[in-house]
């Protein structure tokens, strides 16, 4: 019987912060178990084929088409959102969606989590993003410093394996310890990356009085590159290929297919950590939705998880189990941890389980350029833009870093099948006609993503709702969601910005808004439409009160002394980089306070 | 002697490069036969040999770069005819022969593989060791792979400990291929500069094919800290059981591990040993295997030029191989016989350079007929910004307009970044113009007079270079350049209507200012035709003062008639080059000055500080006027002289 044993500690979720804390604890020799909601059983390169296979079957290639949809563990689809009437909540997708504005953003629930299909962009956050509140009036204070932060930045850049130059990360502050190398040198730029810099680099983004020089740069990547021999003291790096096929995916082979799913594994994904734990020892139990904590009412101390552990996605079937051990380590996700806290009604004092959700809304522009820039090859962001991460006008607006896409206009428009299938239909173009016509077209396609900050807001948040359920008789998420006067005013300089680059470098302008699409805003005048980045945070606040926070800078629940919570939840703020460096970085600092809560019980390995 | 020593030498590394390669196309041949649903775990593990093999090949280069040889690989030699006989030639007793093909992922095919990478110890006789004046030079000396690097390492540790490890290794480090220039798989490239570096790369060589010493494991765990693997010969061993090798198990044992699932019969049948020639001239097998040759003969070339001096071309290679896959795949989908079904393949064979191609850019094909419908192609037209309305009708138009012959490098500095060019007329002089325009706008609610002047550089745009028409200045000024691909780039255009400065900045990114004129022109409606025309261009607010005057005056001169409209107009619209024209709809007389008539033309600089002025003085120099051009449009109504009824 599973139940009958006690482990040091159990952890809710196998993906990249639940995979991090097992394999370290694993490591150090105390006895794991993660439990995991998500069907696969095997770390297998066989696996990992089926999930190729379904996504080259799949005709919607969205982030989650590789990972089969399962009513047991069910998931959300960016295909869900739609726009939400006033007073009727949209309950089309796995979430409910109360509005006003939905929400956009998916992720995978299955061993390896979202890593699955990110794209692996590896930012660090900046300095200044650590003190917004202070410096600009905006956002939240981080109750631990960039400098404090450093030496996590560090592993997770080691775990994770991120291809860069130092010498060209160091913008906006960003400071490194002196001669610290990333793990590989950086992904090469691509050719459009390197005529877009000829164009414009230092041109001035003129805009309110205020003047930006502009300069495309090359993009921190979780990408297998060439190993710099100078790393870690000139011990150098080892790629990690495929999982269950090593000498596979060593080097990345620009199969331009980064998300939804990497065929190599040239890309990182938590599989790869989750398969050292394994090999560390730590049991991994899938098919097992933890759908309560049980906790003490007087020392708020947790008791066990119970999970239900379902036989197949055919059928709601289900035994109810429980799992023992001296801490908890809740690892689902944002939105799964925020859930089940208020499921097992685990409010905490502070009052911000749920609350605080927040993404980077992502505004996209596109055009062709003036000559064929080689768009749909490489991965799928090489470089991007980082002058308004930062500057004092975030007292009045957000930030946002601005990324170069590699793939045309495939996402906003669904390009290279969307141009062709209206080539073929609606313009009767066929054979060498048709051929010319898209050549000539797919060529010159660019696009820009915009990934403007959001702030931590109360009422951006998720909540259940006994009414909705899911085959299990789990809650479903309810969110609420909208964007604020700040974001959209980021949102309008990113649309100047994208003209003033556009101007400058021949391209012609051919975004176009949707006002039927999901997104779509009007805002001063200007047409604005924004998607989700699937950057899901802050639903369980770090921060150093328990009044204004529900983890302690140790990660730990102010509430609940034998519960910890990893992952993008804790963000106090987003910033303007992707999250998943960042909350890696955190995730090695709450395996330090782990361990030493571990050895302060007298658990000994 | 070390260098009679060193040649032979150069022959062995060759010799090891090639045999390198050559056990490449058929794993590469067995692995693409393969289809993407079946065999897995064989396309898995021949795929990780197959790596392999470029390793070796680029370690053996790297020993050969080392002491001072230099890799043939771009050579009609370098690849073998398949099928090839591998002659393995011990010092003493029998040779090892057997037949190299490309054939199909088959039982066949794997004993060939397992021949190849056959060690050591699983051969029926224990030989002698080597002495190196009994082998002959062009067979295989040794009766394995590894026998035969063993033989080049002895060799090497003879040579340094006669001659010193420095002259042995006297090659120049620049020509070695590292970890840098892209390689992911099993081992890693080593570099090669001296005896311990060279024995690691053969002993990497020889621990992957054969295996550790007595051992089926390969050295990469130790070595590099990568998973546990069996050798090649021991991986494909494993295919031919359909077992895994485990923990424990030795050389001679058979795999006792996991199960594989082999499906014999879930392969692309490929012909044997294909040659481009087997297929009918003009089939497509015939078409897709010669563009294979031709670009794995272009590969090869970038592989010599990489192992030779120019290691970055590594990187090239891999786009190429991508390629290579590519045609493979559409080859194997060809059916070339019914029954039993067989299908085309690679054929791997040599193309001599002087055959070759370039590499072919991708070609365009050239469609039948040009759609033009909006959104057809990337040339849509240019917006209109909110407001306007195109196009614009004049319902009067004044104008006089000079031109200036004046050396090109009076106007380059005015066009760089434009997208423009100087167009150079006869003498090889470049042209500068200016025009005053003096017109009506008639609106709904009444009309508009604006007054403005251009001040231009005829040019031709960058992507149109060869399209105009050759034509002489004064062709050009009567017209004679009807490709219109002659145009004016406007350098500066001050105007006295803020709407017209609004609408040609925002349609056509014009250097538009807003100023004031004083004029004298002819009218039928002033002092007769005086054919004197007087404009001054007063300086902006902001630098007043005169920017210039211009007086002209055509009385009694010949006309010759132009019919230069429409003339062309480039600028600058969201970003990009934009042209436009502008059409005079009647003939204009033109008059060609001579050089005694140059005050027929002055042009008197003011006082004011704004650029034009100066820019004026740069364009113009000291060049006296070449021709003038007017136009005064004909009045369409006229109210005649009372009478008395």
């Amino acid at each position: 019987m599973a139940s009958s044993i006690k482990y040091d500690v159990a952890i809710v979720g196998a993906g990249i912060s639940g995979s991090i804390v097992a394999k370290e604890l694993a490591k150090q020799g105390y006895s794991v178990l993660v439990l995991e909601a998500g069907t696969a059983k095997e770390l297998s390169y066989g696996k990992y084929r089926d999930y190729l296979h379904h996504y080259y079957k799949n005709l919607i290639k969205i982030p989650n088409s590789p990972y089969p949809n399962n009513p047991n563990a069910p998931q959300p689809l960016v295909t869900d959102a739609a726009p939400i009437a006033p007073d009727k909540p949209d309950t089309t997708g796995y979430f409910v969606q109360k509005g006003p504005t939905p929400f956009q953003s998916s992720y995978t629930r299955s061993q390896g989590g979202t890593t699955l299909h990110w794209l692996g962009t590896c930012l660090r956050m900046l300095p200044t993003d650590f003190k917004e509140k202070t410096l600009y009036g905006h956002g939240r204070d981080w109750p631990v410093s960039y400098r404090e932060m450093m030496p996590y930045y560090r592993m997770a850049e080691g775990e994770i394996g991120v291809s860069a130059d130092v010498e060209e990360q160091q913008f906006h502050g960003l400071q490194f310890e002196p001669g610290y190398v990333y793990p590989m040198r950086k992904i090469p730029q691509s050719y459009l990356d390197q005529k877009f810099g000829s164009w414009i680099n230092g041109m001035e983004f003129k805009y309110e009085g205020e003047r930006h020089k502009v300069n495309v740069v090359s993009t921190p990547q979780g990408r297998n590159s060439t190993p710099n021999p100078k790393y870690n003291n000139g011990e150098g790096y080892q790629p990690r290929g495929a999982v269950g096929a090593d000498d596979l995916g060593q080097r990345c082979e620009g199969n331009s297919a980064c998300v939804p799913i990497c065929p190599v594994q040239a890309k990182y994904n938590a599989l790869k950590t989750l398969k050292n734990a394994v090999d560390h020892g730590v049991e991994v139990r899938s098919q097992c939705v933890v759908s309560s904590i049980d906790w003490d009412r007087s020392s708020g101390k947790v008791n066990h998880l119970s999970y239900k552990r379902y036989k197949s996605t055919d059928s709601a079937e289900y035994v109810e189990e429980t799992a023992t051990a001296s801490l908890y380590v809740l690892a689902a996700h944002a939105v799964e941890n925020a859930k089940l806290m208020l499921a097992s009604d685990m409010e905490s004092t502070s009052k911000l389980v749920g609350k605080n959700l927040m993404d980077h809304p992502v505004l996209l522009t596109w055009a062709l350029a003036p000559e064929a820039i080689g768009a749909f090859r490489g991965p799928g962001s090489t470089s991007g833009i980082p002058s308004l991460r930062d500057g004092a006008f975030r007292a009045n607006r957000s930030g946002f870093r601005m990324e170069i896409g590699n793939w045309g206009w495939n996402w906003p428009t669904g390009a290279p099948y969307a141009q062709l299938a209206t080539a073929v239909s609606s313009d009767k173009l066929f054979g060498k006609e048709l051929r010319h016509h898209m050549f000539t077209l797919v060529q010159k396609m660019h696009r820009f993503g915009f990934l403007i900050e959001q702030e931590p807001q109360e009422s951006n948040c998720v909540t259940i709702d006994p009414k909705y359920k899911d085959k299990l008789g789990n809650f479903r998420p309810v969110i609420q969601y909208d964007l604020n006067d700040y974001e959209k005013d980021g949102m309008l300089a990113a649309r100047e910005l994208s003209r003033q680059i556009y101007q400058k470098s021949g391209c012609t302008d051919y975004t176009e808004y949707d006002s039927s699409r999901p997104g779509f805003l009007k805002w001063k005048g200007e047409q604005l439409w924004w998607q989700g980045a699937g950057h899901l945070a802050g639903t369980h606040v770090m921060g150093d009160s328990k009044d204004s926070s529900v983890v302690s800078p140790d990660q730990r629940c102010w509430d609940y002394p034998n519960l910890f919570l990893v992952g993008c939840g804790n963000m106090p703020t987003v910033g303007t980089s992707n999250p998943t460096l960042t909350m890696t970085a955190l995730t090695f600092k709450a395996v330090e306070s782990i361990s030493r809560e571990l050895k302060s019980l007298s658990i000994t390995a | 002697m070390l260098v009679n020593y060193k040649n032979q030498l150069f022959k062995y590394l060759q010799m090891a490069v090639e045999l390198e390669h050559s056990t490449i196309p058929p794993y590469l041949t067995a692995l693409f036969t393969i289809g993407p649903d079946d065999n897995m775990e064989a396309w898995q593990i021949i795929r990780s040999v197959v790596m392999e093999e470029m390793l070796h090949m680029t370690l053996a280069c790297n020993i050969l770069n080392a002491v001072g040889g230099s890799p043939a690989i771009d050579d009609p030699r370098f690849v073998p005819s398949y099928p090839v006989e591998l002659d393995f030639k011990p010092p003493k007793g029998k040779d090892r022969k057997f037949e190299v093909q490309l054939l199909p992922f088959s039982k066949k095919g794997i004993d060939i593989f397992l021949d190849i990478e056959m060690p050591k110890e699983l051969l029926p006789t224990n030989l002698m060791a080597f002495n190196l004046e009994q082998v002959k030079e062009m067979d295989i000396p040794g009766l394995t792979i590894g026998e035969f690097y063993h033989l080049v390492e002895l060799t090497l540790e003879k040579l340094c400990h006669e001659y010193g490890e420095e002259n042995v290794f006297s090659g120049d480090p620049a020509l070695q291929v590292g970890p840098e220039h892209y390689y992911g798989s099993g081992g890693e490239i080593l570099k090669v500069h001296n005896l311990k570096t060279a024995k690691d790369a053969m002993e990497l060589i020889v621990e992957q094919g054969e295996g550790a010493p007595e051992d089926i494991w390969d050295g990469d765990h130790t070595h590099f800290g990568q998973e546990e693997e069996v050798a090649h010969y021991f991986r494909f061993n494993e295919i031919k059981k359909g077992q895994y090798y485990q923990e424990g198990d030795d050389p001679k044992s058979t795999p006792t591990g996991p199960k594989m699932n082999i499906d014999w019969d879930a392969v692309k049948p490929m012909i044997p040993n294909p040659k481009a020639m087997d297929f009918p001239p003009g089939s497509p097998a015939r078409e897709l295997a010669t563009e294979f040759n031709m670009l794995y003969s272009q590969f090869l070339g970038v592989l010599h030029d990489t192992f030779n001096g120019q290691p970055d071309k590594m990187r090239q290679s891999v786009g190429m191989m991508w390629q290579l896959k590519h045609l493979s795949e559409a080859l194997l989908n060809i059916e070339v016989s019914e029954n039993p079904r067989q299908v085309a393949g690679p054929p791997f064979e040599y193309v001599h350079k002087s055959l070759r191609k370039e590499q072919k850019q991708p070609t365009v094909a050239i469609p039948k007929a040009y759609s033009v419908k909006p959104g057809a192609g990337p040339n849509p037209l240019p917006t209109i910004p909110e407001g306007f309305k195109l196009p614009f009708f004049y319902s009067s138009l004044y104008n006089v307009a000079v031109f200036y012959e004046v050396p090109v490098e009076q106007v380059q500095p005015y066009l760089e970044g434009t997208g423009l060019r100087p167009a150079i007329f006869e003498e090889g002089q470049a042209v500068v113009t200016y025009n005053f325009q003096h017109y009506t706008g008639q609106f709904g609610a009444g009309s508009s007079i604006t007054q403005e002047v251009e001040l231009n550089i005829l040019s031709i745009p960058e992507s149109l270079y060869g399209h105009s028409a050759e034509v002489s200045f004064r062709q050009f000024v009567l017209g004679d350049d009807q490709t219109k691909v002659i145009g004016n780039h406007r350098v500066w255009v001050p105007c006295d209507s803020p709407l017209a400065i609004k609408a040609g900045k925002e349609l056509f990114g014009e250097p538009k200012f807003l100023t004031s004129f004083e004029v004298d022109m002819p009218s039928l409606n002033g002092e007769g035709d005086t054919g004197k025309w007087n404009f001054t261009i007063k300086g902006p607010d902001d630098a007043p003062g005169d920017i210039c005057t211009v007086k002209v005056d055509i009385s009694n001169l010949e006309p010759e008639t132009s019919y230069m409209s429409p003339i062309t107009e480039y600028g600058k619209h969201q970003g990009k080059l934009i042209g436009c024209r502008w059409n005079i709809l009647q003939p204009m007389p033109a008059f060609f000055l001579r050089k005694n008539q140059s005050d027929r033309a002055t042009l008197t600089l003011g006082n004011s500080k704004h650029p034009m002025r100066m820019d004026l003085e740069k364009l113009l120099g000291d060049a006296p006027p070449a021709a003038v051009r007017v136009y005064a449009s004909a009045p369409v109504a006229t109210q005649g002289r009372a009478y008395f009824p």
